[in-house]
């Protein structure tokens, strides 16, 4: 690889970079002109790496969601104790909570992609929840009720961080007093 | 670590391998009983019926994020219906 070449993949990865920067810091609507100024590039040259603003969008959550599925396959979570495993989800969900929280929060707006994304990487976490909730005879919740009340309390915090922790994470925050709950929710 | 081309799960272990064969590159979710890969529309109906049995999407919904979650995969890349 010439030099030419490798300040080109240089500089693709300091688009990107930023662009992560600033979606989770101001949310998806982020004007790409800022992106090119916090990267210390001319505008232009975003659109010699990504043809629309849409496509740096994509590849950014994309490898958002790649990611974080590696993650909650990688700790494989389905080999831990329930109570272990919802704190690990917790943990790398926190290692990009600002992120995540604009992700879930304009979802609805984005391209069609962010919808799949969604799904694949709560298809990651309910895939390792499973194998626990289904070696567990005495939980008698479906599966999906199950998950998706662990999941829906995780997104109610996320979404509403600024009213509960709006200087720090509210993961790192409220994770204990989270999972405590759910467990004694489940097994009452 | 390979990672699976069927569905892109990492495969860590020996026993994350169809029959234990580490030479296959996908994983035992994905394989048949003789070790085999899964065909498309049985990789599709798995992978729908996974997320209406694990988060109660509905089915049709289920069916359209399936695809679309296989089009980014190896195995499924070119495959059209």
């Amino acid at each position: 690889m010439n030099e030419r070449q490798k300040q080109k993949i240089e500089t693709r990865n300091k688009i990107v970079e930023n662009a992560f920067l600033l979606y989770a810091k101001d949310g998806f609507q982020v004007p790409t002109s800022n992106i090119a100024k916090a990267s210390n590039v001319s505008h232009g040259t975003i659109f010699s790496h990504f043809s629309t603003k849409d496509d740096l969008l994509i590849f950014v959550i994309g490898e958002f969601g790649e990611k974080l599925t590696n993650r909650l396959h990688e700790i494989s979570i389905s080999s831990m104790s329930l109570k272990t495993a919802l704190s690990t989800h917790v943990d790398i969900i926190e290692e990009y909570e600002d992120f995540y929280i604009q992700f879930i929060r304009e979802k609805h707006n984005l391209p069609d992609m962010a919808k799949m994304e969604f799904i694949s990487i709560q298809s990651a976490a309910s895939h390792h929840l499973e194998a626990i909730f289904q070696k567990d005879s005495t939980i008698d919740i479906s599966l999906p009720m199950i998950f998706n009340t662990w999941v829906g309390l995780l997104h109610y915090y996320l979404l509403n961080k600024d009213f509960f922790s709006p200087n720090s994470s509210v993961l790192k925050k409220y994770k204990n007093e989270l999972v405590d709950t759910f467990m004694k929710m489940i097994y009452k | 670590m390979k990672t699976c081309i069927a569905c892109g799960m990492p495969m860590r272990t020996i026993e994350d391998y169809p029959l234990n064969d580490e030479s296959k590159d996908y994983c035992k979710f994905c394989a048949n009983e003789d070790g085999s890969m899964h065909s498309y529309e049985q990789k599709l109906k798995g992978m729908s019926a996974f997320l209406v049995n694990t988060q109660g999407i509905d089915t049709e919904v289920a069916q359209e994020m399936a695809k679309k979650m296989m089009e980014k995969l190896p195995a499924w890349r070119d495959y059209s219906e």
